[in-house]
């Protein structure tokens, strides 16, 4: 890709040719394309020149602190701004960053809300645009630029983000820089709302926009921002959003230059810098605080949006003195017509937003947190990707990983004397939300995501028990939204908007938080449908801790071929406000009931209705041992049925008065325990009867089995394969559709066979 | 206040596309009867826009809408003048009330601090820190080497001793 070529050739050349070899081919580069070099370094720079000699010199502590409130101050007001002018509805609750990186582009520092995932993966492009237009004559770094990008495969969390990254000079030079990202959704893809779950190559993902310039003098170049209106659904979305980043970018910048005129921009070089290397610092001596040694985990997604898989996505921790290594080898391969790759940078901010969310959240956000940790990975593997293997739905491996870390640290702290946080059990993680498209009630053709996957319901802690749809798994203060305004511009309705769902939670001594379910039909459109890229329909995704139970699975539920808006107006009493009841009674005739996991997108006719569940967390600790009184709580508050607290909990209580009869509990629970020891095995023989050598016949593995070394590959319809770890080739998947295909073909032609027609 | 002193303007909160800020906008008129008025309109919302989020930051082209039309009835007041607030000549010692043991960065040791209360707020009034100055709306810390100055309309200035 990269104009890089065998070391062995280079090799028999003498230095002198080689110095020329290599000035030729920087001369003549074919194409800029995403540089491993770049993709493939989550370090910190190294320090400049001025950094250097700035951060050996006498610097005021108290003057770098006023610096960080300022800055502090400075993105949570451009943040703020962003999320009130902005039109995307990522923009509206959350989904957006504001920083500002050292001029060798390490990001220092993002606004104190919204989205902790951007930290560790927005300083890429920055990089590339140092590397590859710096010097390039016809482009260079000038003040008064700026650059967007969207393409992960240069670095960002997934293609619907788009950036604004501005240069900021003083006195000509180049002193740091400012960035906006935003989830902008719509990108022109295959599928409306930038994640398109059936795209098969990486030109079916829509906008792929690399680094390059669109702003000069501070101002939009419209025919490049008509070019890329041209190229996308929503036009309105593509030109308002970029101005709303460049003019928080400016009011940001306006900030900085006051800093600088108040403690001079030394301060400021110093501060930025001073901030990531304390961080990192901090980082080194928390983990040697940490007991030496390694835990595992494997973990699995069950789908790739076009059929099930299993798909795996382990996590090894190791730590030695004041290293630690999250190993990631033995991941499923990558899977080369299915949207359901990563690129490794993705990979490691979701790694990143875990520790510093659930391990370490009082540590500052900013890509240091990850510069001393080893990552490893299998090149070409799902959590690794090569830049062919389209990754328009990484957020199925992604949000795997963004509960990894977190699931194996609590092993290694749960020792420790002093912990940064309450040890806790996995955070929902799956994107379980609509993304739609198509033409609307004011005739404008549109398509993006509905922000439910901020209403996630968070793990069971080590001393209580988690909290109903508190946020997405990778970032804190976000939003769901308001309804109203989502209905007042697009033409569907939530029929339940937001209602947490009975009887779905990780158990456990103190169990999960539970998502929301909502039921949502389409008004007013006739070409308007929806899409849900997710995993967890048939395997938990969410894993409990210590004997705490895993998430429960969730299916998507539809009833086609029915108009419940004919029947709310004419027998409004009859609906039904629960996925459960409408999918088990089955009240409308002629309705077409199904659940599936993933759905491709799909116009809705008007009144069909679409049903899905934001998931609970995973549990803490045993059920024998959860109080009782807290069991008696969650059925005060309806969260959970009188049947599944006997048969789950072993408790005896009165279901009318909700009085616990203590003594029965404890005796129905210790005659548990008997029956546990009673079911047990020895563990020689566990094992000898539990494990296989190899994944069962007809399974769709990927991955690893029981050597990492070796990396299994079962596409559905063919013949199980195995690769060797350091020579991964993409997987190619054959055509669900075919597949059926041959499949019914076989059918007639044992039909035929049977009735003797065609001998 | 005077029947004849209210006054009344009509105000629009307005927004670009579906985004969620809206601005208020004053209307230089009481009824839109043309396109002239409306675009006016619009043209008030650009400059208002424009004045708080940077020129240039307006999308009229995603669309304009108004959210809330409202008539605001008003009165002007006279306005206070916070005039005298710098630093006055004067510096008067004022009487502790009282003291305790207050631990200071960089001192190992407690330090025995003089308390003093509210009418460490006259206008004159100088201490010199460390101090605690405990009053009905704030606690005031005067670091050592630091000094404690009120001004009028309860203004308190914080300097830096000069180092001797």
């Amino acid at each position: 890709m990269n104009g890089q070529t065998d070391n062995s050739q280079l090799e028999s050349l003498s230095e002198e040719d080689r110095k020329l070899y290599k000035e030729f081919l920087v001369e003549n580069q074919l194409f800029y394309g995403p540089d491993p070099e770049i993709m493939m370094d989550h370090t910190l720079s190294p320090r400049s020149d001025i950094e250097e000699e700035l951060l050996s010199s006498d610097l005021d502590a108290q003057k770098i602190n006023l610096v960080r409130g300022r800055l502090t101050s400075a993105l949570e007001e451009s943040f703020n701004m962003v999320e009130q002018m902005g039109v995307a509805p990522g923009a509206k609750w959350g989904d957006l960053v504001t920083a500002i990186f050292t001029a060798n582009g390490d990001l220092s520092q993002v606004a104190p809300h919204g989205i902790v995932v951007f930290a560790a993966v927005c300083h890429y492009p920055i990089k590339f645009i140092r590397k590859y237009w710096e010097n390039e004559p016809t482009v260079g770094i000038k003040e008064g630029d700026g650059f967007i990008h969207n393409d992960s495969r240069y670095g960002n969390i997934h293609n619907t983000d788009q950036s604004m990254i501005v240069p900021i000079f003083h006195k000509g030079e180049l002193i740091c820089w400012l960035a906006s990202t935003i989830h902008e959704g719509e990108n022109g893809a295959i599928e409306p709302g930038g994640m398109p779950s059936i795209a098969e190559s990486r030109f079916d993902e829509g906008l792929k926009m690399c680094p390059f310039k669109i702003v000069e003098n501070y101002e939009i170049k419209r025919d490049l921002v008509n070019f890329l209106q041209n190229s996308v659904r929503d036009p309105k979305l593509q030109l308002a959003d970029i101005k709303v980043k460049l003019h928080s970018v400016l009011r940001l910048r306006d900030r900085v230059e006051s800093i600088i005129e108040e403690f001079g921009k030394d301060y400021l070089i110093a501060t930025i810098r001073r901030t990531l290397e304390d961080t990192e610092n901090e980082v080194r001596k928390r983990v040697a605080e940490l007991p030496n040694g390694t835990t595992r985990v494997n973990t699995w997604i069950d789908d790739d949006l076009r059929e099930h898989i299993l798909a795996k996505v382990p996590i090894n921790i190791t730590v030695k003195d004041d290293q630690m290594t999250l190993d990631l080898r033995g991941a499923s391969p990558e899977l080369m017509n299915r949207s359901t790759n990563m690129s490794a940078g993705s990979m490691k901010t979701s790694l990143l937003s875990n520790l510093v969310l659930f391990c370490w959240p009082d540590l500052p956000k900013n890509q240091a947190v990850l510069s001393p940790i080893n990552v490893l990975t299998n090149k070409n593997s799902m959590v690794d990707s090569s830049p062919e293997a389209p990754n328009a739905m990484s957020l199925l491996p992604i949000f795997q990983c963004f509960t990894l870390p977190s699931t194996v640290f609590a092993k290694l702290a749960y020792c420790m004397p002093k912990r940064y946080a309450a040890i806790n059990a996995n955070h929902y993680n799956q994107p379980a939300t609509f993304v739609y498209g198509g033409l609307t009630q004011h005739q404008e053709v549109t398509g993006n995501f509905c922000a439910d996957i901020n209403g996630n319901g968070s793990g069971a802690r080590e001393n209580s028990d988690g909290e109903h749809s508190l946020s997405p798994v990778f970032g804190y203060m976000t939003d769901t939204g308001e309804m109203e305004l989502a209905e007042e511009e697009l033409p569907f309705v939530r029929l339940v908007s937001q209602q947490i769902a009975k009887d779905r939670v990780g158990a456990g001594k103190y169990r999960s938080g539970m998502g929301y379910e909502q039921i949502s039909t389409v008004n007013q459109s006739d070409e308007f449908g929806f899409m849900s890229g997710q995993s967890g329909a048939k395997h938990p995704s969410a894993y409990g801790l210590f004997g705490g139970y895993g998430s429960p699975t969730y299916p998507l539920a539809k009833i086609k071929n029915i108009n419940i808006l004919d029947t709310l107006k004419e027998d409004p009493q009859s609906f039904k406000f629960s996925m459960v009841d409408l999918m088990n009674e089955q009240a409308y005739e002629g309705g077409e009931y199904s659940a599936q996991s993933a759905l491709n997108f799909k116009i809705c006719n008007q009144g069909e209705i679409y049903m899905i569940c934001q998931g609970a967390g995973g549990g803490y600790g045993d059920v024998l041992e959860r109080p009782t009184a807290l069991i008696m709580k969650d059925l005060e508050e309806n969260l959970m049925s009188a049947e599944y607290a006997k048969q789950l909990y072993k408790i005896e209580f009165d279901e009318e008065k909700l009085i616990v009869d203590e003594e029965a509990t404890e005796k129905l629970r210790q005659d548990e325990r008997k029956a546990r020891i009673k079911r047990g095995v020895p563990y020689d023989e566990f094992v000898a009867n539990w494990v296989k050598e190899e994944p069962a016949e007809g399974l769709p593995y990927f991955g690893s089995w029981d050597d990492n070394e070796k990396i299994i590959a079962s596409p559905p319809g063919e013949k199980r394969y195995v690769m060797e770890s350091n020579n991964i080739s993409g997987v190619m998947m054959s055509n669900p559709k075919d597949r059926k295909i041959k499949a019914l073909e076989a059918e007639i032609a044992a039909l035929k066979e049977k009735t003797g027609e065609g001998q | 206040m005077n029947v004849e002193d209210i006054q009344f303007r009509l105000e629009f909160d307005m927004r670009y596309g579906n985004q969620r800020v809206e601005t208020a906008v004053v209307a230089k008129r009481a009824r839109i009867n043309s396109l002239h008025d409306v675009l006016e309109l619009i043209g008030a919302f650009h400059v208002s826009y424009g004045s708080r989020f940077g020129e240039g930051s307006q999308a009229t082209e995603s669309g304009v809408g108004i959210n809330t039309i409202r008539v605001t009835s008003f009165v002007e007041l006279d306005k206070v003048h916070f005039g005298h607030i710098k630093p006055v000549a004067e510096k008067n010692s004022v009487e502790p009330v009282g003291s305790r043991a207050c631990h200071f960065v960089d001192v190992d040791e407690p330090v025995d601090t003089p308390v003093y209360d509210d009418s460490a707020l006259q206008a004159g009034s100088y201490i010199e820190g460390p101090a605690l100055v405990t009053t009905s709306s704030t606690t005031y810390l005067v670091e050592f080497g630091w000094s404690f100055h009120a001004s009028n309309h309860g203004a308190v200035w914080f300097d830096r001793l000069t180092k001797n």
